[in-house]
């Protein structure tokens, strides 16, 4: 077998190769167009038809190796439909051809502006390993922060560092090229942001990164800004290794959004797979193997330790051999589905049974599948991967709001019970914000709907970046927020949360006209002093409207949340 | 069973290569000699002396069919196993590149973690 050192080095080379080919699809959508344009108007260009081709085949196989099905799916379809015509002469397209390309670059470009950094997202396999040492984590979060923008403008630079600060980056201005190149000798950032026209040149800002980036091992992670936004600029910049291009006026969200996808890895937790077979030889196996794709395992060759091991441990997925002394997979996988906690987990059973009906039976009992031994690695890993990642997006479907990503409404309560009940039992303090946008009404009347749900985005990815791993955020509805704050009193909960408001009422929102600046209130409660969830946000509640009531963006405690432990800890 | 360790492989578009690249020298551990063309695979193969041929099918100046009958002529490569990687995988196209002297196809797009244990199952299977 192959072997398998510093995981997470392949990791953040994955990731960071799949982040910049994500920024280069649009130019390369951009470039299909271009040559379809031309085919269609002269049809006889044996050369333009040769390069469309050339540019659909290679976009059809790199988008889907880099995960992007989708488009390497239409951009396929267009190869195949171009070929159509392959043995035809090249003197006009049928009309039936020039509709069925036509369809598909449409279908290309409306999947470039909507939904490719979607589908990014759900390419999970690039993400199952993520060197979580939470020793390393406050420096790495520290280096991941650092910024440098840089542009010959100082007015402007000032202006967007203090808002690209209010979402707890770190930005530090040039307006200078030679010394920001001195700067980056000194101290690399996780990101350069770079204006492209200096007094030096029209676009010497991407000659100067493109320089740069030929004497360096590693390419410096750029996002360009220009005051124009033509497509031969756009593709020096995609020359010269940008992974973002943004025109002026910048709309700070979009480039908030995609900074913090460039520079922060999304923490997707690793694959859990637990493996339930008698024979240890035969599930250190399938552990070796789905450990090697990054995934973590347990092992059970007892089959009735299985339950022990689901609370310890609850996997993504269970696989399971069928004949096992004591206890068989079907017995087994009867007994999980009768349990309420594990209903959902998928159960695959790993076994050299051929026989279909009693395949069959083994699915009726509660199994998911079955996938018949000897299976090969690359398959189980396949097999198991595109099934976790099934599991995975129903649970987000059903657990997140679309819009923002945070958690929705039902499982926001359904965390404050459990952290609730864990505060109990640890005897430890636990804070529950509720906060609410003002006058959020006036917004979508005044500036429209759009730019209601940029704000509502906006507040979200400033909550995901200032707040600490383990707090929990959730919109509650409308433009209700929560926020768990576990381990933490009311007190402390409260100096987080003004934090958080005066940097939201710094962020400069974007209509098609003015900026507008949005407040929030906000309400909160705090265990001990309450005996349920339900308790307890109908408290935040209460305060949220006596802030509402009291004058609007400010914080409120409810006063029977201030006692807390006697040996409480802030933070 | 000979390891494998020398990988000869050609493809035209940077952005397989590097993750080709990530997929068999950081996740398979295997060395790789990077071609941009079959021609520079035709080239390279007396100084990299490669255990495995690896190669695009569609690749300027040279497409990888030719390079293989290019290094074919060469003695001491006449039995070198060679892969092709390919979008092209219908029953008659891997028929043809199978007749072409590959020992096997890998399809494109191909998954990035698995693509090394492909590799090593088809090297495998060539060596029983």
């Amino acid at each position: 077998m192959s072997n398998h050192n510093g995981k997470p080095d392949i990791q953040a080379a994955l990731t960071a190769l799949k982040d910049g080919f994500a920024q280069k699809v649009p130019a390369k959508i951009e470039e299909i167009r271009q040559s379809w344009n031309l085919l269609k108007s002269v049809p006889e260009d044996i050369d333009m038809f040769h390069l469309l081709h050339r540019q659909t085949h290679t976009l059809a196989g790199t988008a889907g190796t880099y995960g992007f099905h989708t488009v390497g799916q239409l951009a396929k379809a267009v190869e195949i439909a171009l070929q159509a015509d392959l043995t035809e002469s090249h003197e006009s397209w049928t009309p039936q051809i020039v509709s069925d390309v036509e369809l598909l670059v449409q279908q290309l470009e409306n999947f470039n502006q909507a939904g490719f950094e979607q589908e990014g997202e759900d390419n999970a396999t690039f993400q199952p390993y993520l060197d979580n040492a939470e020793e390393n984590s406050a420096k790495t979060d520290a280096l991941n922060r650092l910024l440098y923008l840089v542009d010959d403008d100082a007015d402007f630079l000032n202006t967007m560092a203090m808002q690209i600060r209010t979402f707890g980056y770190k930005v530090v201005t040039f307006t200078d090229l030679d010394r920001f190149e001195k700067a980056v000798a000194l101290q690399e950032p996780a990101l350069v942001i770079m204006d492209v026209e200096f007094e030096q040149g029209k676009k010497a800002g991407i000659e100067h990164i493109h320089r740069m980036n030929e004497e360096r091992e590693n390419v410096l992670q750029t996002i360009f800004i220009t005051g124009s936004n033509d497509v031969l600029t756009r593709l020096d910049a995609v020359r010269a290794g940008g992974l973002g291009y943004f025109a002026k006026p910048l709309l700070v969200e979009k480039l908030v959004d995609s900074i913090n996808d460039l520079t922060h890895q999304h923490a997707e937790e690793p694959y859990k797979v637990v493996i339930v077979d008698d024979s240890p030889e035969q599930s250190s196996f399938a552990a070796l193997t789905l450990q090697q794709a990054g995934m973590e395992t347990r092992e059970v060759n007892e089959p009735l330790e299985l339950l022990n091991v689901l609370n310890d441990f609850p996997p993504d997925i269970i696989l399971t051999d069928i004949y096992m002394p004591g206890c068989s997979g079907l017995e087994l996988s009867k007994m999980i589905r009768q349990m309420d906690t594990f209903v959902s987990i998928p159960i695959v059973f790993l076994s050299s049974e051929n026989d279909q009906k009693k395949q069959m039976n083994a699915m009726s009992l509660g199994g998911d599948d079955f996938l018949s031994k000897p299976i090969q690695p690359w398959y189980l890993v396949s097999a198991v991967t595109s099934r976790i990642k099934r599991g995975r997006k129903v649970r987000e479907l059903a657990e997140t709001d679309g819009l923002t990503g945070l958690l929705n409404h039902t499982k926001i309560k359904e965390r404050l019970e459990e952290e609730l009940s864990r505060a109990k039992r640890e005897k430890t303090p636990l804070a529950f914000a509720m906060l609410d946008i003002d006058f959020f009404k006036h917004v979508n009347d005044s500036y429209g709907h759009p730019a209601g749900d940029r704000v509502l985005k906006s507040l979200a990815n400033l909550f995901k970046q200032r707040l600490r791993k383990y707090d929990i955020v959730g919109r509650y509805g409308g433009e209700e927020f929560v926020v768990i704050f576990p381990n933490t009193d009311a007190i402390a909960a409260k100096t987080i949360m003004d934090k958080l408001r005066v940097s939201f009422s710094e962020i400069s929102h974007f209509s098609s006209e003015n900026p507008f600046y949005c407040r929030f209130s906000c309400g909160i409660s705090a265990f001990p002093g309450y005996e349920n969830g339900t308790e307890m946000s109908n408290e935040a509640d209460k305060v949220l409207y006596e802030a509402k009531e009291g004058g609007r963006n400010k914080v409120v405690v409810a006063v029977n949340s201030l006692g807390g432990f006697s040996k409480a800890k802030a933070r | 069973m000979q390891e494998l360790e020398r990988i000869l492989y050609a493809e035209d578009e940077t952005d397989i290569q590097q993750i080709a690249l990530i997929a068999l020298e950081m996740v398979g551990g295997y060395t790789l000699k990077t071609c941009n063309t079959g021609l520079e695979a035709v080239a390279e193969i007396e100084n990299f002396k490669p255990q495995l041929l690896l190669f695009d099918v569609m690749m300027p100046d040279m497409d990888g069919p030719t390079a293989l009958a290019k290094i074919r002529e060469i003695d001491a490569y006449k039995d070198t196993p060679a892969i092709f990687m390919t979008a092209k995988v219908q029953p008659n196209e891997v028929k043809g590149y199978l007749d072409m002297g590959a020992v096997d196809v890998i399809a494109k797009p191909f998954e990035p973690m698995t693509l090394a244990a492909q590799v090593q199952e088809i090297w495998a299977k060539v060596q029983t």
